[in-house]
């Protein structure tokens, strides 16, 4: 082994290389503080490989980037090492801060270690750079979002700003090009810039580190690896003894790894445990609300307060004072004293830190006391679990994932109902949960079609609510005289027969909607059913006005054939003055949404729009079932491919 | 290859003026070799700047879902989708929402309509009917029913997009976007 290990350093000089770090002395002693740097080495190296590894499967365009990533997911590990790029990213950028307060405190800035420092601060904004370049990758809604935003920030800068914007967006929009772009820094340019300047940090870590001391010399203190810094002056004060002179390796180098193995373990247990967030995929057309990550909090809150033409001074003067004044730092520090300077440093430190945590405490404070902002994110929530729960379902469409939520009558029917729908109608429950028209002047449609909802318009009072028909025409006229007539006069035991009768109208009637949540009910509610549909036709009458089935004429009232039904709602909305509906002039003010189907395009809603409303009018949509084990499914789809 | 004329003056022996010469040819060489993969990486990175939006036939006005009558003077406005082809760097995306507008019928015979981006950061407003104004969610920008700004935050007055009443009835709407963060209107695209 000896022989062979001279062989080596024969040829590769490979001792003299590792000689700064086996012959490192440490004059103060080993240090947990000192482990900031090492930390943040391994971190680096982490992120390395678990960004590498997961080109393996991650694909950059509009289409495949949202899908591939969701694939990642369900990868054997996928979810482990995804999540631990993604916590490690935020791990690097709170010890990136960490490490430059201790490098602060420790004065470890002075001559001739100036553009260690320097570089040390470069890497500070490149990090974080190539952290904001990582998110939109996923190709989800808040990074997608985040990066229209700051590209339009960038491209506030005068000159060369909406180059760069365009440059980085790739054009006017975000698109295909957004994302090879971002992933052309975030995979190659950032990484190559950042190993370069590590790389010269380390070498002149390396060059100032090894100080007479360390190599046998007279002891001389000042410009070693760690200038005295505040923790060991204290020690040199309290402590009779000077402190045992150890090496750096193994002594300090013990300690850096079981920094970095508690760190690396907090990592990997939250990544764990959560994973990294998946949005829901980006869609310009969802709701959404964008706000920074956490490290640019501080830079969002501050636009608050220079806005209009003042704005470049929160964009780029204040950002860009605050990183020249540290880089400037040590020259400014040079002449001071050792105690000036401690109070210099205390005094950056404080004002810097203080500032940083209330601007940012002030940007949360103010999100989470602002109800319509919680809402917004709440909703963003929801349509990213239920862009999950869809992708999980099945694999996706070459169209990509912005289908999956396109299609989806639980996400767009709301969005189409308070478009189209919600400034005469409601559409909330009993506990007024869902939409409430600021002014309701027609039917609040929650549970149409069913049993329930039915009944209520059968009932003499609630029919003239502005539930029902309350705030329309109908009030007065031939349906509410009709229901009115039915219990006018009569004995109380027969008025509760009156409502039994009507109820089974009502559960016949829901059985023509035929609502697919419903149909187990219906299903065992056969003859009921059958007798709510003689009374209907029969004792009833309701077909002196109404058609139902083969009785009664159309022309005078809404058909009941199929009342309810997904043909029959895409009638009525398209166009109720059909005479299957409210033919004439008996409409009230209910427009005609697709009346024109030889140009769809011509229409209110398009067709596709008309399906998905009518579906969720109905409750029809995929819901994943309670008890669900993705990885069985997972593990069974991959079977049966 | 530095300060090669340095060299000239301090080399007490030797063949300065070839020395210099091989200098040169050198540089030269260096440069022209370097030229290319330099030229033609800057002119590929730079692309995105060059890429002009082709112009789509017509007018660019779009016939809008809403009818003049279907508004009611001096209502509320109304959020419609702009539905058009994208071209999207390979792919062509045939009639995919590409933006929203709000129409608004101020008068009898005239529609003003917005585009619903907003010209601070480019978020999407939205109309509150209990306020009355456009209101925007990422900073809190807000817009009057005209779309006058109401605050400092945004730039500009929300854009206001060219409508034409055609036929007797029919809306007409040349949709654009236009530059975040300037108080000029500058078109994009
Ligand atoms: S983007 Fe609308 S206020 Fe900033």
């Amino acid at each position: 082994m000896q022989s062979f290990l001279n062989w080596l350093d024969a040829r590769t000089d490979y001792r003299q290389l590792l000689a700064p770090i086996r012959m490192r002395v440490l004059p103060a002693g080993p240090r947990w503080a000192y482990s900031t740097a090492s930390c943040l080495l391994w971190l680096f190296i982490v992120q390395l490989v678990t960004g590498l590894l997961l080109m393996l499967s991650y694909s950059p365009s509009t289409t495949t980037a949202w899908a591939s990533v969701h694939f990642i997911e369900q990868t054997a590990a996928g979810h482990f090492l995804r999540g631990v790029h993604h916590f490690t990213s935020h791990a690097l950028i709170i010890l990136c801060g960490v490490h430059v307060v201790r490098v602060l405190l420790a004065r470890a800035f002075q001559a001739p270690r100036e553009l260690l420092w320097i570089t040390g601060l470069l890497m500070f904004p490149l990090m974080l750079v190539w952290a904001i370049s990582g998110n939109p990758l996923s190709g989800g809604l808040s990074g997608v979002s985040q990066i229209e935003v700051e590209g339009h920030i960038i491209g506030s800068t005068p000159w060369v700003g909406p180059l760069i914007q365009r440059i980085l967006i790739g054009g006017e929009e975000a698109g295909h090009l957004t994302l090879t772009h971002l992933y052309f820094l975030h995979v190659g340019l950032l990484p190559l810039l950042v190993i370069g300047l590590l790389l010269f940090h380390i070498g002149q870590v390396i060059r100032h580190g090894l100080s007479v001391a360390e190599l046998g010399g007279p002891q001389d203190d000042v410009s070693r690896w760690s200038a005295p810094n505040l923790t060991h002056l204290i020690a040199a004060h309290t402590s009779p003894l000077p402190p045992p002179r150890l090496k750096y390796y193994p002594y300090q180098t013990v300690r850096n790894m079981t920094v970095v193995t508690v760190v690396l373990g907090i990592i990997s247990a939250i990544a764990g445990m959560h994973g990294a967030p998946l949005d829901a995929p980006a869609d310009p057309t969802l709701p959404h609300t964008p706000r920074p990550e956490w490290y640019f909090r501080s830079l969002f809150e501050l636009r608050r307060y220079f806005v209009g033409d003042w704005e470049f001074v929160a964009t780029i003067i204040i950002p860009g004072a605050v990183l020249g004044f540290f880089v400037l730092f040590p020259m400014l520090n040079r002449k001071c004293s050792p105690r000036v300077s401690l109070i210099h440093r205390a005094l950056v430190l404080l004002v810097g830190v203080g500032a940083w945590i209330g601007l940012t405490g002030m940007s949360y404070l103010r999100d989470w006391n602002d109800a319509e902002y919680l809402a917004s994110s709440a909703e963003t929530e929801a349509l990213s679990a239920r862009a999950r729960d869809l992708a999980d379902r099945s694999l996706l469409p070459p169209e990509g994932a912005i289908t999956l939520l396109r299609d989806d009558p639980k996400t767009q029917g709301p969005l189409l109902f308070a478009r189209h729908c919600a400034s005469c109608h409601s559409h909330a429950d009993a506990s007024g949960q869902g939409m409430v028209a600021s002014e309701p002047s027609a039917p609040n449609l929650h549970g149409f079609g069913t049993a329930a909802w039915i009944s209520g318009k059968l009932d003499p009072q609630r029919i003239v609510s502005e539930h029902y028909f309350g705030k329309t025409k109908f009030t007065e006229g031939d349906m509410v005289s009709k229901i009115k007539e039915l219990f006018d006069g009569i004995e109380e035991a027969e008025a509760a027969k009156m409502r039994d009768d009507l109820k089974l109208v009502a559960q016949a009637l829901s059985a023509e909607a035929a609502l697919p949540r419903a149909a187990a009910a219906d299903h065992d509610a056969q003859a009921p059913i059958v007798t709510g549909r003689e009374l209907l036709s029969g004792r009833l009458a309701c077909t002196d006005c109404h058609k139902f089935r083969d009785q009664g004429e159309l022309g005078s009232a809404p058909d009941l054939t199929a009342y309810g039904s997904r043909e029959w709602l895409l009638g009525m909305i398209g166009n109720p003055q059909h005479e299957r509906f409210y033919s004439g002039d008996r409409n009230d003010r209910m427009p005609a949404f697709a009346e024109d189907t030889e140009h769809p395009e011509r229409n209110l809603l398009s067709p596709r729009e008309l399906n998905l409303l009518v579906d969720w009018l109905r409750g029809d949509w995929y819901e994943p079932p309670t008890t669900s084990i993705p990885a069985q499914r997972r593990n069974a789809t991959l079977a049966g491919n | 290859m530095s300060q090669p004329h340095l060299d000239l003056h301090q080399t007490p022996s030797g063949e300065p003026r070839r020395g210099f010469m091989t200098h040169i040819l050198a540089a030269g060489i260096g440069l022209l070799v370097g030229a290319v993969p330099a030229v033609s990486g800057l002119a590929f990175f730079l692309d995105p700047l060059m890429r002009k939006k082709k112009d789509g036939s017509g007018d660019g006005f779009l016939k809008m879902p809403v009818s003049l009558e279907a508004l009611e003077v001096n209502g509320e406005p109304q959020l419609v989708k702009i539905i058009m082809n994208k071209v999207d760097a390979w792919n062509t995306y045939l009639n995919q929402p590409v933006g929203a507008v709000y129409l608004r019928r101020a008068d009898k015979e005239t529609i003003v309509a917005f585009n619903s981006r907003c010209p601070h950061l480019g978020c999407a407003v939205d109309y509150k009917p209990s306020e009355k104004h456009y209101f925007c969610p990422c900073h809190t920008s807000t817009f009057g029913v005209d779309g006058v700004k109401q605050n400092e935050i945004p730039p500009r007055d929300l854009d206001a997009l060219e409508v034409q009443i055609r036929n007797g009835g029919e809306v007409w709407l040349k949709f654009q976007n236009f530059r975040a963060t300037t108080p000029e209107k500058i078109p994009v695209g």
